[in-house]
């Protein structure tokens, strides 16, 4: 299993205590409520932005850290502004040139991160991309789920609001997810919405220590894939049990016939 | 040579879209005469003014530097430069070009080559859009990033595939360490050895290296030549 705990020395900065907003297409908020600032002298504070063809770095501090604040920050030199992600790091410069990070942030991202095209600010978020040839599709991009659906026929976007794709699709979707987390076994420290898919799959019966022994499996033998398979079966059939699905489609099929 | 001067250049709409990915899917010679007449059918698109003529490019470096002073020309223009269906025309429209200038082994190959794929680990397989964003964002020294620059648009190369898929290395310091690594000016190519998974390899210098250390070390804030002196002994034979 990948450890969360840091052997480095690096703290992490507490979620929540930094954010970052869109304010228009040129400028993004940058606030700040810092619970612990007492880093080594010597040091710079670094808010990294990047998005698809750009990478910017912002000098937020030198030597002393304000506890709170905030920042317009221009980001006109953007492409893709409404995909920017964050990162503070807490830099300390060494004699010969390396900078070492001492304290960092977890990926940050926008308070309001709605793209075009997509259906929203979720845990899963929704592309529509016409380029799929079937209906819908995982990805797994900036390590977490992205849920692709086709948008090549007319209508065809539909899909993802349908009573019918809700109840069959949705508890195949968290089985795939559940399959992913628990053979990729990704870190809830790098990004906030893997966090809260550990936490689903807690609340859904999974143990820490169940997670720890799958992470620890070799995936290559057969049996291992079959024992990650079943579990992964068991975690969507209490998902799907809970939100009541078969429910949820009879009522829709009674309905549409009557 | 087949060089064709628009006046208007189109953006695809969502119908386009889908019809320029069931193309994609055809043999070649239709691929070849299907993108002819969809770049020119005005209900699958809109349309914006601007200057565009379908001129040979010599590598990647070219395409970069044409489509950087084409969204130069006007805001408006520079506004759709991440647009997929603007991106995904211009791309059918120097499909003639393209394959005309290549070696006779190029292929179509998959969609993410033509319909601009805007996830971030899949943006560089766009054959035009790619060397734009990496010359853009380079601009005005764009020379630092030759490694993902050097190769002809139809053919990028594997180091384009491993450096440019992870966008933190792509458009910062670490294309420029790549480029002292990797790139030969004197030949212009990309040095042997550079690709697959050996020692020192462009893969290693990726998954195995800049992406590791950037949990501890700030490498984006440091020059080329404090990286590279870090690097351990595997890349020591790329080392000037």
């Amino acid at each position: 299993m990948r450890t969360s705990v840091n052997q480095t020395g690096r703290r992490k900065i507490p979620k929540g205590e930094i954010t970052i907003e869109l304010l228009s297409e040129k400028e993004l908020m940058y606030k700040w409520n810092l619970s612990d600032t007492s880093y080594v002298e010597n040091f710079e504070a670094i808010l990294e932005l990047s998005a698809i063809g750009n990478n910017i770095r912002h000098l937020v501090a030198t030597n002393t850290l304000p506890i709170s604040g905030e920042l317009k920050i221009d980001i006109s030199p953007f492409l893709i502004p409404r995909s920017i992600l964050g990162r503070l790091k807490i830099v300390q410069i060494r004699d010969d040139g390396l900078r070492v990070i001492v304290g960092e942030s977890q990926t940050l991202r926008l308070e309001n991160d709605k793209f075009e095209g997509q259906i929203g600010k979720s845990l899963l978020d929704a592309v529509f991309d016409p380029s799929i040839e079937c209906a819908w599709v995982l990805t797994y991009d900036d390590s977490e789920p992205v849920l692709k659906i086709s948008d090549r026929f007319e209508n065809a976007f539909k899909i993802y609001s349908h009573p019918v794709f809700q109840f069959t699709v949705l508890p195949e979707i968290f089985r795939q997810i559940a399959i992913w987390m628990l053979t990729e076994d990704p870190d809830e420290g790098e990004n906030n919405k893997v966090a809260l898919w550990w936490q689903l799959l807690t609340e859904y019966g999974l143990s820490p220590e169940e997670r720890a022994s799958f992470a620890e499996m070799n995936c290559k033998t057969f049996e291992n894939v079959q024992e990650i398979n079943a579990r992964c079966q068991e975690l969507s059939d209490r998902f799907a049990i809970k939100h009541r699905m078969l429910l949820g489609l009879s009522n829709y099929l009674a309905e549409s016939e009557s | 040579m087949i060089v064709r001067k628009y006046a208007k250049v189109g953006i695809f709409n969502a119908e386009g879209l889908a019809k320029v990915a069931d193309l994609l899917r055809m043999p070649f010679a239709q691929v070849m005469a299907g993108s002819k007449e969809l770049i020119q059918d005005k209900i699958l698109m809109d349309e914006a003014a601007a200057e565009f003529e379908t001129s040979v490019l010599l590598n990647r470096f070219d395409a970069g530097k044409k489509f950087f002073h084409f969204f130069n020309q006007s805001k408006k223009i520079q506004l759709l430069s991440t647009d997929q269906g603007l991106w995904s025309w211009l791309a059918l429209a120097y499909m003639p070009v393209l394959f005309e200038n290549a070696p006779n082994s190029a292929k179509i190959g998959e969609q993410a080559r033509w319909i601009l794929d805007t996830q971030k680990s899949r943006y560089y397989r766009h054959l035009l859009a790619g060397p734009y964003y990496i010359y853009s964002h380079h601009y005005p020294q764009p020379e630092r990033a030759m490694s993902l620059l050097c190769g002809p648009v139809m053919v990028p190369g594997e180091i384009v595939g491993q450096i440019a898929a992870t966008s933190n290395i792509a458009f910062s310091v670490g294309a420029e360490v790549a480029t002292k690594l990797y790139y030969d000016p004197q030949t212009a190519k990309i040095r042997k050895s550079a690709g697959g998974q050996g020692p020192g390899s462009a893969r290693r210098l990726s998954a195995a290296y800049l992406n590791q250390i950037d949990l501890t070390i700030d490498y984006r804030g440091m020059t080329a030549n404090q990286i590279i002196s870090i690097l351990p002994s595997e890349f020591n034979k790329f080392k000037a």
